[in-house]
């Protein structure tokens, strides 16, 4: 990890659509006070959302290689059943890519 | 803590509606003494069993004879900072949001730490074999 990411925190939330109803879209104020509490403890924080296109997800994470994934998915397409994939990716860059035991 | 439902709360859930209008209808008070004690020992005790990480909200219900029974682990919480039940516990407690925010980070960290650290030795172990 360069220097540069050592501080570098991607919180990463459920990708919200424009006709989601409100618990949903209350991720968002949860990201920007998430975000804001980061950024005043001295992190720099990529907001990330998190789609089924996870070749996207991967690349970005990959490109930005940051300190740590904060996760706020709390859903995906308004379902909560979908919360442990994006764990499963996360999971799989921290073994392939990182290769951290556990 | 416990969460009592007053007059103007939607009846027999804590529905989003309550959430929302926690402030209104919803009263919020730290529980105490032994019930503490007891509630505290079911929820470490399951959080712990189920391996869960960094920081979650275990929910317990106490039945109609007053035994607490576990009814779910949030691995998830929610972090409303004045919505959702575990910024608010904490913040009963002392514990100001940014503060929650920096324990979550701290706990993923020392664990990333642990493990890295771990992972070089063994690479460099077996590399020198």
């Amino acid at each position: 990890m360069t220097k540069n990411n050592e501080r570098k925190i991607a919180v990463v939330y459920g990708d919200v659509l424009p006709d989601a109803p409100p618990d949903e879209k209350d991720v968002l104020i949860e990201v920007d006070n998430v975000c804001d509490a980061l950024d005043k403890l001295g992190y720099e924080t990529v907001r990330m959302p998190f789609s089924f296109n996870v070749l996207k997800v991967l690349k970005s994470l990959e490109e930005l290689k940051p300190l740590c994934v904060f996760n706020l998915v709390e859903s995906l397409l308004g379902k909560g059943s979908f919360i442990p994939f994006p764990l499963l990716v996360f999971d799989y860059l921290k073994t392939a890519l990182y290769r951290i035991r556990q | 803590m416990e969460i009592f439902s007053k007059d103007e709360a939607e009846k027999d859930a804590y529905t989003f509606y309550n959430k929302e209008n926690c402030e209104e209808v919803i009263e919020y008070v730290l529980a105490k003494g032994k019930e503490a004690q007891k509630a505290e020992e079911i929820a470490l005790t399951a959080w712990r069993s189920l391996e869960c990480r960094d920081a979650g909200r275990i929910d317990l219900r106490e039945n109609a004879i007053g035994e607490l029974q576990f009814l779910e682990v949030n691995a998830l919480p929610g972090l409303h900072p004045t919505h959702s039940d575990l910024p608010i516990l904490c913040n009963k407690v002392g514990i100001e949001f940014h503060e929650l925010i920096r324990r979550i980070v701290e706990s993923a960290m020392n664990r990333y730490k642990e493990n890295y650290t771990f992972f070089k030795e063994e690479t460099a172990r077996t590399e020198a074999l």
